[in-house]
């Protein structure tokens, strides 16, 4: 039995800048949680760049880096820029370890 | 009574008087055929009753029929090969009574009501013990509890140690009360047999995925001069196939070793998994290094995946022989760094990192080579090995498990690593491979 993980996001514009909170477990549970909340602040917002902070991110794994690579999709599709905010030690560890750091703009 | 002996008193008088003159005489029912009393009994045992806890639904009835009926005593009863159990018992202090005919034993032998007015004067039942014994019974009504497919399981009947008539309407409300035993009886054997429908499910679904995870691993390690191989596989839900796997090829001039894992888990991730084991088999097959194979791999991954947003992280390591132990190449498909643990006791990780294979079409990749000695022993494994813990996001605790190891065989390492995922909560697959350099 899966157990129910913790996860939300949370969105604020600062100077025309689209800032998404992620807080909690990325994983194969909340990943299309975290992709859905992209594309809609992304339809939304678009053009305007969007920032996706991951400081409050407990957890992630290679789930969640596939939601971090389609949020990153769906954004680029609506027309934003997309760049990662600061990043908890769990994300960076996994995107060190995934080698692809380049990936992704950071902000 | 059936239309077919309706149809034969209607027509022979000789019969209808054999017919009037039974019920105004009463006789015991015949008994039932050897064959029909095993089918009876298979009824009893298909509804798995018998000696079963108490059930207050069934204590409800009897009490009611009790109190509609006016009579102190109201009993379900089962019927079974040698004894009569009751499945609720209202007003009589008695879990079980033998299978004595005149009540119960022979209200089951017909379809209608089973009626004893005094049971004392009845030819039918002053001879039961019940009747001729202290509990001294005189009145009993009882109606079978007949199954769907026609057999009589037991009765819902009144009793009462005073003689009594029974009005009509009463049999119609016993009879009522009879089929709502039937009904509850009924929706416990349903209840039984979807709760065992679902646990066949999930087994026969952990068979396909077992049967399918089997597809996706070597059935048997091979064997390789001057190398000690041991692997593991753990599954973190059996009903699930998962996405890890773990290969290995033996070539001419170096021997290949896999371990990788799809993103997700179910189907769709097994077919990628698939894939990959197979893409690699072949790459390797031909002349090949570790970068050139992840290379390969995640053009073909990108090229051919069915769905766009499916990667895997990949370990390929090339080992070949030479005087003093192995040169051991290692690509890293975003996966977690092998570790290998020296002689001496040292940990430490080799290869190097390059990104996650499938996702994007164009990806260099690179690889390195560290040599390993005799009894320096390299681990391959899946992120499940490193579990997950908020202070466990690296591989700081499997360097740890393996830092007392130094020198021991494959197998006792990788019994080592079981018994580190066994002490935890598994939330993913975990697969590794352990290679002793002997």
């Amino acid at each position: 039995m899966m157990s129910v993980r913790e996860f939300s996001v949370a969105s604020v514009q600062v100077r025309g800048v689209a800032h998404l909170v992620v807080l909690g477990e990325v994983d194969l549970q909340t990943e299309p949680r975290l992709v859905d909340a992209v594309a809609k602040i992304a339809a939304d917002v678009s053009p305007a760049p969007l920032v996706l902070n991951l400081e409050a991110v407990t957890f992630i794994d290679s789930a969640g880096l596939r939601g971090l690579l389609r949020a990153q999709q769906a954004a680029e599709d609506a027309g934003c820029a997309f760049a990662l905010g600061r990043a908890s030690e769990p994300v960076e560890t996994l995107l060190a370890v995934a080698g692809v750091e380049e990936w992704f703009e950071r902000a | 009574m059936t239309d077919a002996t309706r149809l034969r008193s209607a027509t022979s008088p000789t019969r209808a008087a054999e017919a009037r003159h039974a019920t105004s005489t009463p006789v015991l029912p015949r008994e039932l055929r050897a064959d029909e009393e095993a089918a009876r009994l298979a009824a009893v045992r298909r509804y798995d009753v018998l000696d079963s806890p108490p059930d207050g639904a069934f204590d409800r009835i009897t009490a009611l029929a009790a109190r509609l009926l006016d009579v102190p005593i109201s009993v379900v009863s089962i019927v079974d090969t040698d004894r009569i159990w009751f499945k609720s018992h209202h007003g009589l202090d008695a879990e079980e009574i033998g299978r004595d005919p005149g009540l119960c034993a022979s209200a089951i032998l017909q379809d209608g009501p089973w009626l004893v007015s005094d049971a004392a004067t009845d030819p039918r039942t002053l001879a039961n013990p019940l009747v001729a014994g202290e509990l001294g019974l005189r009145f009993y009504a009882g109606v079978p509890l007949t199954t769907h497919d026609g057999h009589n399981l037991g009765t819902l009947c009144v009793i009462d140690t005073e003689p009594r008539d029974i009005e009509p309407v009463q049999v119609d409300t016993l009879r009522d009360l009879a089929s709502v035993v039937m009904d509850e009886l009924e929706l416990r054997l349903s209840t039984r047999r979807t709760v065992a429908l679902e646990s066949e499910m999930r087994r026969s679904a952990e068979d396909v995925a077992r049967t399918l995870q089997e597809s996706l691993l070597p059935p048997e390690l091979p064997r390789v001069p001057g190398l000690e191989l041991a692997a593991r596989y753990h599954v973190a839900d059996r009903a699930q196939v998962g996405g890890d796997f773990y290969d290995v090829v033996v070539g001419a001039r170096d021997t290949a070793l896999v371990v990788g894992d799809a993103c997700g888990r179910g189907t769709d991730a097994a077919a990628l998994t698939g894939t990959a084991r197979w893409t690699l088999r072949t790459i390797t097959s031909q002349p090949w290094t570790p970068a050139a194979a992840l290379a390969r791999l995640n053009s073909v991954l990108a090229a051919t995946k069915e769905r766009p947003d499916q990667y895997c992280t990949v370990a390929v390591a090339a080992v070949r022989r030479r005087e003093d132990g192995v040169d051991l190449t290692v690509a890293l498909g975003g996966h977690p760094h092998p570790l290998v643990v020296r002689r001496d006791g040292d940990v430490l990780r080799v290869g190097t990192t390059s990104p996650i294979v499938g996702w994007r079409p164009d990806v260099t990749y690179r690889e390195e080579t560290t040599v390993l000695h005799r009894d320096d022993v390299l681990v391959l494994f899946t992120d499940g090995l490193i579990g997950r813990s908020p202070d466990a996001t690296d591989d700081t605790s499997v360097r740890a498990a393996l830092a007392p190891l130094a020198g021991a065989s494959a197998e006792a390492v990788a019994d080592a690593l079981d018994r580190a995922v066994e002490s935890r909560p598994l939330s993913d697959d975990a697969a590794f491979l352990v290679v002793g350099v002997r």
